[in-house]
């Protein structure tokens, strides 16, 4: 029954992870990200002499934003333009494990994007004291946005042949729902308060702080799955 | 094996699809022979659930697709029109990936596709390096990998060098003697060399549905003839001829000239012949149809075909 569910979906992230990981994109992508983070981290910690993580994962969301959407600009775009998505809808897999395996396929990439930045949690705790609390949420919000960017990023793809568009469209809606966040002190009452709960920004925060609540995790997977869904009804109307 | 019922599938306003209904038996080869925008591919996207009809059923081996897609998916193998395969993966990489879709373990069946369709000396190549004919192999062997019952190919030799089509033909119907091949093309020829059974569409809707052998023999040249004579009479040429042949249609084509088309069971040029010699006429052409095939192909499609 397992095997059943996620057998498949983790056949198609495997392909995805690999020829992803073996393309020029994939160098670009990995090094140029590598370079904001280590470059915002390493100015806090030398010039500002801060030993910690919060200001590599103040600049995380604004990073994720433009470096999700290009690992996922692809994943649907160039079967439509390719065509191969009628090898790939007409293979014995449901939709679902399709987007499932495309999904995991970019939440495995987004994550080996991060996982360099434990050198930088290693530097700290050489030099001063690691606050668990702030560093666990922390990270704990960062796969969490992953996830809900690339939901978006797979939305995008699906209903576009463009991986161009894709890019920037996802960019555009990544940027949108985090930035609402700080839009929040220039509107007045009820508007503030749907803002503030359609806000990735204002989510995220609340994990940095290292306050983790049910109710920011349930933000996050409900996001995660109307995109999913949507991206499914897209490839259902376009197909 | 495949049964299509009212099948139909509309764009919009546009009905590609109109109310098909079909039924192919298990074994051999048919062919979808239409012209371009006829609806063979939309019918084919249908079989192989890539998309659901607007309305209508598609039924393989008894099930019903719309209720059990994935397991209809496993049984066939699907060549797309122009073979979409991943242009970034290896051949081999490809066919490894194809095999753990299905579920295949080892590489038994991966050698055995591969020499089958011939890329055995590509394995270690990048598909997007791949000649048109070799492109479409990988596709083919992406078709074939979990030995499917039913095969639907979309235009399978288009694009190809002579040498490749007949090759990919030959493998067509080593692969019909066993399993139901459904291929459609916009060549005749095509059908005549591998099909057993054809199925013309037009518009979305079936014009023709025959034995390759039966359509041959029902409309195909050889006891069709049309000649020239002068020196006749209507009536007379007329007489002499309804002896021997089954239809005779005669007319003046210009001063003295008569034109004759006739056709009936067995080749009756020689009658013909002797029959104008017995009767003093002057035979000035003497023609066997050629292709006629074609010319059925045109009248059922409206003429609209670049067969
Ligand atoms: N996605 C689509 N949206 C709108 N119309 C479409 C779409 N796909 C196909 N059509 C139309 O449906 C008709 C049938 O197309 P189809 O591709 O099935 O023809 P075909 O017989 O395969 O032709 P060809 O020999 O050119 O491959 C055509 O008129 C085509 O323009
Ligand atoms: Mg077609």
């Amino acid at each position: 029954m397992l095997k059943q569910m996620f057998g498949n979906p983790f056949i198609i992230a495997k392909r995805e992870v690999s020829s992803f990981v073996f393309s020029p994109v994939a160098y670009i992508v990995f090094t140029s990200f590598m370079f904001f983070s280590g470059a915002v981290f390493f100015y806090n910690y030398f010039m500002n002499g801060e030993a910690s993580l919060r200001g590599y994962f103040e600049l995380l969301p604004w990073l994720l934003s433009v470096f999700i959407p290009a690992l996922t600009m692809r994943l649907f775009s160039e079967e439509w333009s390719t065509g191969s998505i009628e090898m790939l809808l007409t293979s014995p897999f449901t939709l679902w494990e399709v987007i499932i395996g495309k999904f995991s396929a970019a939440l495995v990439l987004s994550i080996m994007m991060i996982v360099p930045s434990l050198l930088y949690l290693i530097t700290v705790s050489l030099t001063g004291e690691v606050d668990l609390g702030v560093t666990f949420g922390g990270y704990l919000g960062a796969f969490f946005l992953c996830a809900l960017y690339s939901a978006v990023g797979i939305f995008i793809s699906a209903i576009t042949s463009s991986q161009v568009i894709s890019l920037i469209v996802s960019i555009a809606v990544c940027f949108f729902f985090y930035f609402v966040f700080f839009a929040l002190q220039f509107i007045p009452g009820k508007t503030a308060d749907i803002l503030q709960f359609i806000s990735t920004g204002y989510h995220f925060r609340n994990f940095a702080k290292g306050i983790v609540d049910s109710r920011e995790i349930l933000y996050f997977i409900s996001m995660s799955v109307l995109f999913l869904f949507s991206a499914k009804i897209g490839i259902d109307k376009r197909r | 094996m495949i049964e299509l019922i009212n099948l139909t599938k509309r764009y919009g306003n546009f009905t590609a699809v109109d109310d098909l209904s079909l039924s192919i038996g298990s074994g051999g080869i048919t062919g979808l022979l239409g012209p371009n925008g006829a609806g063979k591919t939309t019918t084919m996207r249908m079989i192989t659930g890539y998309f659901p009809p607007s309305a209508g059923k598609v039924i393989i081996d008894g099930i019903n697709i719309s209720f059990d897609p994935v397991a209809v998916k496993k049984m066939t193998g699907y060549l797309p029109e122009s073979a979409p395969v991943y242009g970034d993966m290896l051949v081999y990489d490809y066919l490894k990936y194809i095999a753990s879709v299905h579920s295949i373990k080892g590489s038994e069946r991966i050698d055995d596709t591969s020499s089958m369709c011939g890329l055995s000396t590509v394995m270690g190549k990048k598909i997007s390096n791949l000649s048109k004919g070799y492109k479409q192999r990988v596709g083919l062997a992406h078709a074939l990998i979990h030995d499917p019952e039913i095969l639907i190919l979309d235009e399978p030799t288009n694009g190809l060098d002579p040498n490749q089509i007949i090759e990919i033909r030959n493998l067509i119907k080593e692969i019909g003697k066993k399993k139901t091949v459904l291929l459609s093309t916009h060549i005749l020829s095509e059908v005549e060399a591998s099909c057993d059974r054809v199925i013309i569409i037009n518009k979305g809707k079936i014009a023709a549905d025959e034995k390759t052998a039966d359509l041959s023999a029902k409309f195909k040249a050889g006891n069709s003839i049309s000649a020239e004579i002068k020196y006749a009479d209507e009536s007379n040429v007329k007489n002499a001829l309804k002896a021997f042949c089954g239809s005779v249609e005669v007319f003046y084509e210009s001063e003295g000239i008569l034109k004759v088309n006739a056709s009936s069971e067995r080749d009756i040029r020689e009658a013909l012949f002797n029959c104008a010699k017995t009767n003093g006429w002057v035979l000035l052409s003497l023609e066997k149809e050629k292709n006629t095939l074609e010319n059925i192909f045109k009248d059922l499609t409206g003429g609209s075909n670049n067969a």
